[in-house]
């Protein structure tokens, strides 16, 4: 047995090393208290997610490193010269092309940035959220590193925490207000035009092999379906194993028996499956005319200000309908 | 498969090895080729430096951002890929000498699988921090490896018996991963995926230079335990007649094997068919009916290093792709070439 | 022959303990004859069967199930059982007797009990194939997957075949298993590429990747019904002569075994069983290396016998997997995951009894 033995204590030694050498970063902070203190240097303290970190009072040429930011860096107005990408593999989101500068360059994806073409573009902050730990080494060298906190008080992602935060970052408080402001009126001009108060409304993703019911309160969307006051939104009937959707069994289709579905499409071939099944033709909503269809994949799952007015758009057209 | 050449013996401390001329010039030539892979390395970016200037951070004279990217990313980047392709050679060496078996490689234990099992876990549940993530994946490589190791010892003590349970327990192992990839959230199953590729970007000193400490030991190991491993391959009774210890001479060939593997895993992931293809293709190069480490050890250390190389910046635009991905690709495009040219020069009969 | 670390050395035959197990003489070990034996293993086939009805994620009493069955059920139960539960237990009976027989045909062609469908590239070329629809055609549908999966794994054995042959003379097993992993890892890492840079095509495959039978409508499984019988057919045709090859190849040309017709046939065999399983379920672990194994424990190493038990093997395999795999979780666990749990003690225990063999 001591060749074994020792070979798990070697492996926990060397373990350990490792965990020693890369863990010099700092502790997190709690999840969206950032707190500002001016100093003359041109710079200021902001608490981040990853511990008080040193940024210019007013960044000119800021990199994101977490794809889902540049919605809430753009809807701020903040100058942003670069982002990692997440869509369709190497673009920015249709809703976003207009919204960045000439200049912008796309450098790297999420998970690994181009620390090299980041450094090209000679920023002056570096904006990511937590999961940027791992890079922050590297990064740091480059530029301040803010990261913000993805998750809200209830443990949810949510757009608009996030943008609390990367204002608190970027000096731009103002126009965090204006947005967020622009998203009550939007939900309240939605909330305003629903014909029969009270509708239970199943946003349901469509894919290509099974169709997911997403939970209240979660990413999809963009929070505009959760925070009108006028529909309802369903839990599952099936348990979700994740937190965030439900995955359907063919079985069970007959149990997605709300008076609106949101068929948030793969594609139309996904659709075209869906229906053929006798259990989804046999739903109230799809005799009754209630399944309203969006291919707006990208806007829905993101999240963001401007994610959200595509979304509104799709609501909007629906409850029209 | 006969090539000759010229055999003399090298004596190397106290052990004699008979190296031939062939596999010397061969070595030379790696050396060579992997020089120029360096340079090419420290020279090409993205962030634009000059050459002269890569030369003046070289040296310590020059200062500043050019000085950061050269000194700090490129050249620990590019040593971490030779450290590393010679410890995944090496590595798989001790691997096929072991099972006798030329798909032999620590992924026949299970050791890339749990590994990337323990990754999954930290990522997708602990938060993914990358002292989490590099602790969880060798824990969970070790365990698995120690796991294989004695349910195959309870079965059949040859090589044999050690891959079949490698493969019953890599097979479940990778189940899980599935299902974990598949149930959880999209980000978190994304990085992890990304982790499971293997990938040496933005890998720095201060994880380099203890890897390559580490690395030091098992690697050195391997070499001096190669003329029992040899002897070993002919059976434990011939082997044992010949007064190696073929249980301790196994044991030291797996904790080493796996010890490679987890460093390198730990730092930049489970990088793919490295510890597979180098010692083939060695063997092939040198013409040595057999695999041997410091052979496949130069091999591997340069097929990582002109991986990487490619990865970065063959693709040209935004597109990086990483390195484990380009391994899988060139090392199995090249083992592709040299079946087609070794079905060429085979004799009709 | 010193060192059997060459390609050709380990690969062509297995080592030499394993050998002994290859060929074990153990008429003692069989209470039962082969006949009897298999006519248990139709049954348990039966009970798996009738399991696949029953059990399901919409709650139906077996009464309602043989209601619908016999045409006299509630209208929800007659969806149930006649659109979504026997299109699904047909398709798994078809993929784990294609997967098992493909399994034992590999086994028995390349003379290594570790062979698998696999080592051809038969996944690899699948998912290459699945993963270029999704990832750069924009493909989302399940249909056109298995079509893109059946080409991918018919072209890259064609492919890996045709490598393997740049000789006038037919390849050795060894040159042939290695052709089909060098093929496979080049392809793998093309594949993740492709799927890891696009996270929507990602988030596609990760789901295929696990293999499902969930959503497999009749209409996809009778497409592929012909090349399931041809395959099926050819691997019967060839299995006397796998006995011949078993004891080498110059000894089977010597007993007159057309080694190069025989090898012909079975890698067809091999291509189209497993291609049409991956196309209906994705890359299944487990069912092509593991059933294989049992059938000869069970039978010996008469590969007829290996072939037939396989083939009723296989679909136990697969439908009992599936069953778990409804009820395990809410949202299903795919069948390819299961099947890695269930066979994978069954290899341990057949590692551990090898142990005592002569």
């Amino acid at each position: 047995m001591h060749p074994v033995r020792s070979a798990s204590l070697t492996a926990v030694v060397l373990a350990s090393a490792l965990a020693g050498c890369g863990s010099s970063s700092t502790e997190p902070a709690a999840a969206g208290s950032t707190s500002a203190t001016t100093e003359a240097s041109g710079t200021r303290t902001v608490q981040t997610a990853l511990g008080p970190v040193d940024v210019p009072q007013d960044p000119q040429r800021v990199v994101v490193v977490q794809s889902r930011a540049l919605d809430l860096t753009t809807a701020l107005d903040v100058p942003t010269v670069g982002a990692t990408y997440w869509s369709k593999a190497v673009e920015v989101p249709a809703y976003l092309a207009d919204k960045v500068p000439a200049d912008f360059a796309l450098v790297g994806n999420d998970d690994q940035p181009d620390f090299e073409a980041i450094t090209a573009l000679k920023p002056d902050l570096i904006i990511g959220d937590q999961t940027v730990e791992k890079n922050l080494a590297t990064l740091k060298d480059i530029a301040p590193v803010a990261a913000y906190s993805t998750e809200n008080a209830e443990g949810q992602f949510d757009w608009r925490t996030q943008l609390d935060q990367v204002a608190e970052f970027t000096g731009h408080q103002e126009e965090a207000k204006k947005v967020e402001a622009d998203f009550a009126a939007t939900v309240a001009e939605l909330d305003a035009g629903v014909k029969t108060p009270g509708q239970s409304v199943i946003p349901l993703r469509v894919r290509a092999d099974h169709v997911r019911w997403h939970l209240p309160g979660t990413f999809i969307g963009a929070h505009v379906l959760d925070s009108m006051k006028n529909i309802t939104l369903p839990e599952p009937t099936v348990p979700s194993e994740n937190g965030r959707f439900s995955i359907i069994p063919a079985e069970r289709l007959d149990t997605l028996s709300a008076d609106r579905i949101f068929a948030i499409l793969d594609s139309d071939e996904a659709y075209t499956t869906l229906q053929s099944q006798s259990l989804w033709q046999g739903l109230p909503a799809v005799k009754n005319g209630g399944v309203c269809v969006t291919k707006n994949l990208d806007a829905w799952i993101l999240g963001g200000p401007a994610a959200s007015k595509v979304v509104a758009g799709d609501v909007r057209a629906c409850l029209d309908a | 498969m006969q090539f000759p050449g010229l055999v003399r013996p090298v004596r190397l401390g106290p052990f004699s090895h008979l190296v031939s001329a062939r596999a010397v010039t061969v070595v030379a030539a790696l050396g060579v080729a992997a020089a120029v892979v360096v340079v090419a390395s420290l020279a090409l970016g993205r962030y634009t430096v000059p050459p002269l200037e890569v030369v003046q951070a070289l040296t310590g004279r020059a200062e500043g951002m050019a000085a950061t990217v050269v000194r700090e990313w490129r050249l620990p980047r590019v040593i971490a890929a030779l450290g590393f392709g010679a410890a995944l050679g090496c590595a798989g060496a001790a691997f096929q000498s072991l099972t006798r078996n030329p798909l032999g490689s620590p992924d026949v234990i299970g050791f890339s699988t749990g590994a990337h099992t323990g990754a999954l876990v930290a990522i997708v549940f602990l938060g993914g921090a990358f002292s989490t993530t590099a602790f969880a994946a060798i824990l969970g490589g070790a365990l698995t490896a120690v796991v294989v190791y004695l349910a195959a010892r309870q079965g059949s003590t040859t090589g044999f018996g050690i891959i079949l349970v490698g493969v019953a327990v890599t097979a479940v192992l990778s189940a899980v991963n599935s299902w974990i990839l598949r149930t959880a959230d999209l980000k978190a199953a994304l990085t992890a995926a990304f982790w499971g590729l293997g990938s040496l970007n933005g890998v720095q000193w201060e994880r380099v230079t203890p890897a390559l400490v580490l690395l030091a030991v098992p690697f050195a190991l391997v070499v001096l335990v190669w003329r029992s491993a040899t002897l070993l391959e002919m059976g434990d009774d011939a082997a044992r007649s010949m007064g190696v210890r073929a249980e301790r001479t196994r044991v030291v060939l797996i904790v080493c094997g796996v010890l490679l593997t987890a460093v390198v895993t730990a730092v930049a992931g489970p990088i793919a068919f490295v510890a597979l293809a180098a010692p083939q293709i060695a063997a092939k190069l040198t013409g040595t009916p057999g695999v041997e480490p410091l052979t496949a050890a130069a091999t591997g250390a340069f097929l990582l290093a002109a991986s990487d190389l490619i990865g970065q910046h063959a693709f040209g635009g935004t597109l990086v792709l990483p390195v484990g991905v380009v391994t899988a690709s060139l090392g199995g495009a090249y083992l592709v070439w040299l079946v087609v040219r070794e079905a060429r020069r085979r004799p009709a009969s | 022959m010193s060192t059997a670390t060459t390609a050709s050395g380990a690969l062509a035959g297995a080592p030499p303990g394993q050998r002994r197990g290859e060929h074990p003489s153990q008429p003692a070990r069989r209470p039962l004859g082969r006949r009897a034996g298999l006519g248990l293993t139709a049954a348990a086939l039966a009970l798996a069967v009738t399991a696949s009805l029953l059990v399901g994620a919409a709650p139906l009493p077996p009464s309602d199930v043989w209601a619908a069955l016999t045409g006299n059920g509630s209208q929800q139960a007659h969806i149930v059982v006649w659109e979504l539960r026997v299109p699904r237990t047909l398709a798994a009976f078809a993929v784990g007797l294609a997967l098992a027989v493909a399994g034992g045909v590999m086994q028995a062609l390349v003379r290594n009990p570790l062979a698998d469908p696999g080592l051809l590239g038969v996944n690899a070329g699948a998912a290459f194939f699945v993963a270029v629809a999704v990832a750069l055609l924009g493909v989302r549908s399940v249909h056109l997957y298995a079509v893109f999966a059946f080409a991918g794994a018919l072209l890259v054995t064609v492919l890996v075949y045709r490598i393997t042959t740049a000789t006038a003379r037919p390849p050795s097993s060894a040159q042939l298993v290695l052709g089909g992993v060098a093929v496979g890892a080049a392809l793998s890492g093309i594949t993740s590429a492709l799927s890891v840079l696009n996270p929507d095509a990602f988030d596609q495959m990760r789901f295929w990747n696990a293999g499902s039978l969930a959503n497999r409508s009749i209409d996809a499984l009778v497409p592929l019904l012909p090349f399931l019988v041809v395959g099926l057919v050819l691997a019967l045709l060839a299995g006397s002569s796998f006995n011949a090859l078993a004891l080498g190849e110059d000894s089977a040309r010597a007993l007159g075994a057309r080694v190069s017709t025989t090898r012909v046939l079975g890698i067809v065999a091999i291509t189209l069983l497993a291609g049409s399983a991956t196309a209906i379920a994705g890359p299944i672990a487990f069912v092509g290396l593991m059933m294989p194994h049992v059938a000869r424990w069970m039978v010996g190493p008469d590969h007829r016998w290996i072939l037939a038990y396989s083939a009723l093997l296989g679909p136990i395999l697969v439908l009992v997997a599936d069953v778990i795999g409804r009820i395990a979780t809410p949202g299903e666990l795919p069948v390819g995951i299961v099947t890695a749990f269930l066979g994978a003690p069954v290899l341990l225990v057949l590692v551990r009894s090898r142990r005592g063999r002569p």
